[in-house]
């Protein structure tokens, strides 16, 4: 029987049909709970409304490579929250992510939709190894921000912030 | 790896101004984006935009330190300044000006020439100090209220200045009023500035004896959310925080209770009967008592036993433990027994010094019911320290690992030590008197030693990466021959230092590192059946027959041998002597081998 429900298909938002190893889909939680509820259903597409083709081809290469690994405790708490910041990210993962702005936060929202934990936190700590060392300048211009506070204002937020430090 | 998304930054970014990716995503993934910050990058994206402010702030604004450190920041160049004021009496307000000129001092102070400052004045200046801090970070919430909501951690440094004109606290109430229902994490401390050793009249440190929670207005109304209380109060401090009071402010929320008061609030014998009947402590998973006096251990019983699903208990004593020399408690009172049969206690960590460990031999002698993991501070000399024949066992049977952690001077024991104890037993062999103990101890799996304090069992068991992390350890295997009750013991030890660091010299780091690097893990045997070491030919045959490797790293007792194997281990244990269990009286192994 298990031989039968090796693989599933996921239907993206602009109609697009995966046929997935069901090992590879299963690194996203939502789609792993799916197929539970979905139960034996042959041929039935997960639909996949917030993702599309070109993001979930990109998704699904990071869940191949990664298949074998443990799946992460579903209710992963604080506790380990502390490794999950300390650890690097990979040397695969690392090459893998450098994608464009565009697709770089697309990733990170379908991680987030698909519920994919290790692949959203490669997003975020990317995002936030871009921002590491910079002026506010600089992070405005690199991620196209326009700045809404007058100079005093900015000054101001600053000290306050220092404050909080000391 | 910042030099990899580099690559990122060349790409163009296709978006029109109003509509960049970071600034749309929601606010869950920006609070996760701002987690990997460190605080001045925090800072700089937080000025950003104020569609980023919010996130940004939430990593700025999570934890709130309140302090009086000992090395306050300070310049001489301001103490000249303050002196030219025109000295600096107790009369002084607060006044704006004196607020700037505090603020002022940014850069750290590198020394302080003690001699050169009177020791009150210098006090004021940092109480001054103290009350600024607090307005600052009031004004700052107050100017952004969203702050308030990031606050999940305050460690305040109470000082007292009882009858003090200018400690006005109305602040600090206002502070800790806007705070105090959304605190995770509660840390409060006292000034540890050991002013006793300076010549003047400090009557700033006089004890307050009203406790500080109610000084501060935090009462159990406001800890609902709070999971973490730790109250940090120097051993010599004699500012009591009431117990009682304490314990009801953690009452159903709070799951890590940290105490380090000094304890005798609870001593008074009038206090004993009366106090703590009513407390429940329903969600408390971790007690830790510092300083404790066991003149207090009545109390802490109760505290144990309003708490039924306490897992961890950590006690330090005092260095030396000399308070604990004259205890004399019943152990079989029903107080002990609270501790004894609780249900839930997994774990039990004891530090402190001879007469305490002694204190602890004495409760652990006759067992818990539940406790699988124990962590000793023994006299462990240093990191070559893989034997086990000095180590306390605890004899009883749900204990499955003990952690060593700590290293002081070797050979200390306080038993009159008998020969086995002077030096480290023949190679390859177990001490009679280990398994004695063991066979008391039947689940006992693993003795690690130099380890962190906090492992769990798993961790502790998985042995593949002591190497890593410098450990060394015995993992302990025995097998049992449930028709005839022969044991047959068989303990893996980590060689891993070929070199013994007693000394640390500078190529001991050199040596290891290259053996590191090599990836050579080395485990020593250690065989022992029916008081004989077991030769490797024979250990192999063993094996074999057992249908297993013998490079073998999950322990287990109470395993199985087939009768070959068994058969074996006779015949060939039949040639030797038998000298008895008593003592040392080990067969050589030179002996062994010449009868195989």
């Amino acid at each position: 029987m298990s031989e039968k429900k090796q693989s599933v298909i996921l239907q993206t938002s602009d109609d697009e049909q995966f046929t997935v190893e069901k090992v590879v889909a299963e690194r996203s939680a939502m789609i792993k709970s799916m197929m539970e509820d979905l139960g034996d259903q042959e041929g039935q597409a997960i639909p996949l409304p917030n993702v599309s083709s070109s993001v979930l081809t990109k998704i699904l290469e990071y869940c191949d490579h990664h298949k074998n690994e443990p799946l992460p405790a579903p209710d992963a708490n604080d506790a380990d929250d502390s490794r999950r910041k300390t650890s690097e990210i990979g040397d695969w993962d690392a090459r893998w992510i450098q994608v464009d702005q565009e697709m770089l936060f697309e990733i990170i929202l379908a991680a987030n939709y698909l519920d994919i934990k290790p692949l959203l936190d490669v997003g975020c700590k990317t995002v936030a190894n871009m921002i590491k060392g910079k002026t506010p300048e600089e992070i405005r211009k690199l991620f196209n921000i326009t700045n809404d506070f007058t100079p005093e204002e900015e000054e101001q937020i600053r000290k306050e912030n220092e404050w909080a430090e000391e | 790896m910042p030099r990899k998304p580099a690559l990122v930054l060349c790409a163009k970014p296709p978006y029109p101004p109003s509509t960049s990716p970071i600034e749309q995503l929601p606010s869950e993934l920006k609070l996760r984006v701002v987690s990997y910050l460190t605080k001045s990058d925090a800072n700089n994206l937080a000025i950003t935009s104020r569609s980023l402010q919010d996130a940004a702030e939430s990593s700025i604004w999570s934890t709130i330190l309140i302090s009086m450190p000992e090395k306050w920041e300070y310049q001489k160049r301001l103490w000249e300044k303050i002196r030219i004021l025109g000295g600096w009496k107790v009369q002084n307000k607060l006044t704006p000006e004196n607020e700037d000129l505090l603020n002022s001092f940014n850069s750290t102070m590198t020394q302080i020439d003690w001699s050169s400052i009177q020791g009150e004045p210098y006090w004021e200046v940092r109480c001054l100090k103290f009350l600024a801090r607090i307005n600052q970070v009031l004004s700052a919430l107050e100017r952004h209220s969203a702050r308030i909501s990031w606050i999940k951690k305050l460690e305040l440094d109470f000082p007292q200045i009882p009858g003090d004109p200018f400690a006005k606290y109305e602040n600090l109430h206002e502070l800790i009023k806007l705070i105090r229902n959304n605190l995770r994490i509660f840390k409060i401390g006292a000034e540890v500035l050991d002013l006793r050793l300076m010549d003047t009249n400090h009557k700033s440190l006089e004890p307050c004896t009203s406790d500080c929670f109610n000084h501060v207005g935090f009462t159990a109304l406001h800890s609902l959310k709070l999971h973490t209380l730790d109250i940090d109060l120097s051993e010599f401090y004699r500012s009591d925080c009431e117990i009682s009071r304490v314990l009801q402010i953690a009452g159903d929320s709070v799951q890590y209770l940290i105490l380090g008061p000094n304890w005798s609030e609870l001593l008074g014998p009038r206090k004993r009967k009366e106090a703590h009947e009513s407390i429940n402590l329903s969600l408390l998973k971790s007690l830790t008592l510092h300083h404790l006096d066991p003149r207090a251990f009545p109390a802490i019983y109760r505290i144990i036993k309003a708490a039924p699903y306490l897992e961890n208990l950590s006690i330090h004593c005092s260095k030396d433990g000399g308070a604990w020399a004259d205890y004399s408690e019943d152990l079989s009172s029903t107080e002990v027994k609270t501790l004894r049969e609780h249900n839930g206690l997994k774990r039990v960590e004891w530090y402190g010094g001879l007469y305490a460990r002694w204190c602890f031999e004495k409760i652990s002698e006759e067992g818990f019911d539940n406790v699988k993991i124990t962590v000793q501070n023994q006299d462990i000399g240093s990191e070559s320290e893989t034997y086990i024949e000095n180590i306390l066992v605890p004899p009883f049977a749900s204990l499955k690992v003990i952690l060593v952690p700590c290293r002081t001077t070797k050979w200390s024991r306080h038993l009159a030590a008998p020969d086995w104890a002077k030096a480290p037993p023949p190679r390859n062999s177990i001490s009679p008197h280990v398994i004695n103990h063991l066979r008391q101890a039947p689940n006992l799996l693993a003795i690690q030693f130099s380890c962190l304090s906090n492992l769990s069992i798993e961790e502790a068991l998985d042995s593949s990466k002591w190497n890593d992390k410098r450990v060394n350890g015995v993992l302990i295997r025995c097998y049992t021959n449930q028709a005839t009750g022969e044991e047959f013991y068989h303990f893996k030890r980590l060689e891993l230092l070929t070199v013994q660091p007693k000394i640390y010299d500078h190529q001991y780091a050199e040596k290891y590192e290259t053996m590191r690097k090599a990836g050579e893990i080395r485990w020593v045997d250690h065989t022992s059946f029916r008081n004989a070491t077991v030769p490797p030919p024979i250990l192999n045959k063993v094996y074999k027959l057992l249908g297993q490797s013998i490079e073998w790293q999950e322990p287990g007792r109470n395993m199985e041998l087939p009768e070959s194997a068994w058969q074996v281990l006779r015949l060939w244990r039949v040639k030797l002597p038998d000298k008895g269990l008593e003592g040392r009286k080990m067969i050589t192994r030179k002996m062994a081998r010449s009868l195989q």
